[in-house]
């Protein structure tokens, strides 16, 4: 009796063969019944993976055939146009429906980002670089009333904006126009 | 119920099978506008190509998309079928292409454990399984589904390739013959695929007693 056992690789070959032609078996496994046994439970998993699926198919009520049919011939018939894509407004229109979340997300961001140009803006930018004389200045200096005009604009948007989200608004009411 | 068409090997020679001669003639009213006469490769080839794609993707939803999808697609190829394969070996390559194709929009497949796992819930759009078990003991009949779990993880992990190529010939039996047809691979390239596939499975399944 040949002692060695079969390798993971003749195993898979009796199981999987690559050719069309049966490989002839190993006289190990014609005698060691723990290759016969590994063989077997390989075996038995491809066949019980196969005859599952194959009772999936069959198992489908003819329905569902009819039902495939249906709809391939319909495609068929209406030219088999693919599925229109949706233009990208219309698909961020649609998202933002489902998930306000999104909507009050982007307008934060969006007034992040007018906030951050309010304060980095090139008037700002002067002023920080100035920051000495800034020190030296009066309290009067930065009196609301000497704000530039885009400055008041912002100001006067933050503002709107605090009051909006203080005064509890539903989130549509946050959608942009049009949304 | 209708049953399964035979393929190319068991039929005899082209010039007299009939069934071929059907399809001929179905091609030849589609292509002269008899967009109906399309139903017959829809009715005769869908549970077959329903099932390969099954084996190929697991997941019964895509399964019947990428079935649709293929059907759709033969229908707009049709004028360039020159009919030098069967019409089933075309679809077949048309429909493999399609997995494939979707494969690499959308990774991963769903994996074989989760369409295990939606049967055990019974919440799968596909109606449960047919199970063949012996029936001789729960631990035998777990021990089978493991390996059939297991057997489905390392085909997830194959190259839509050498899945296509594997589940033709150990799923479908199909020559290799027929393989390479579908494929459009050359017999030896399809013994390279077959043998890598079941290298790469018996790395998987090495742990397996």
């Amino acid at each position: 009796m040949s002692a060695r056992h079969l390798t993971p690789d003749e195993m898979v070959e009796r199981v999987f063969p690559v050719g069309e032609d049966p490989a002839p078996v190993p006289m190990h496994l014609a005698i060691c019944a723990e290759c016969q046994h590994r063989v077997a439970r390989l075996r038995e998993g491809l066949l019980i993976d196969r005859g599952a699926l194959t009772g999936i198919v069959e198992a489908l009520p003819e329905e569902f055939w009819r039902a495939q049919a249906r709809a391939v011939m319909e495609r068929v018939r209406a030219g088999a146009a693919p599925v229109p894509l949706v233009p990208f407004p219309s698909r961020l229109k649609r998202s933002i429906f489902r998930r306000p979340a999104l909507a009050v997300g982007s307008l934060a961001a969006a007034l992040v980002l007018v906030a951050a140009l309010s304060i980095l803006g090139p008037g700002r930018q002067a002023a920080v670089k100035s920051e000495p004389a800034l020190a030296r200045a009066t309290p009067a200096a930065a009196a609301p009333t000497e704000l530039s005009p885009a400055d008041r604009a912002d100001d006067e948007l933050l503002r709107a904006v605090d009051r909006m989200l203080s005064q509890d608004v539903p989130q549509s009411d946050l959608l942009p126009e049009g949304v | 119920m209708p049953t399964d068409p035979p393929t190319d090997e068991s039929r005899p020679a082209r010039e007299a099978d009939p069934l071929r001669e059907k399809e001929l003639e179905q091609i030849r009213r589609v292509r002269a506008g008899e967009v109906d006469a399309f139903e017959y490769f829809v009715r005769t080839y869908q549970r077959k190509l329903y099932r390969l794609v099954l084996s190929l993707v697991r997941d019964g939803a895509e399964a019947d998309n990428v079935t649709q999808e293929s059907f759709v697609k033969a229908f707009r190829a049709l004028p360039d079928f020159k009919g030098e394969s069967s019409f089933e070996t075309w679809i077949t390559r048309i429909a493999i292409n399609a997995v494939r194709d979707r494969a690499r929009r959308k990774k991963p497949v769903v994996s074989f454990s989760d369409l295990a796992a939606a049967e055990d819930e019974g919440s799968s759009d596909v109606p449960r399984a047919i199970e063949p078990t012996d029936g001789t003991s729960p631990e035998r009949d777990s021990l089978s589904r493991e390996i059939r779990r297991r057997i489905g993880e390392a085909l997830t992990a194959l190259t839509p390739r050498q899945r296509a190529v594997f589940v033709m010939k150990h799923y479908e039996e199909r020559t290799i013959a027929e393989i390479g047809a579908a494929t459009g691979l050359d017999e030896g390239t399809v013994k390279s695929h077959l043998f890598r596939a079941a290298r790469k499975l018996r790395q998987r399944l090495e742990d397996l007693r």
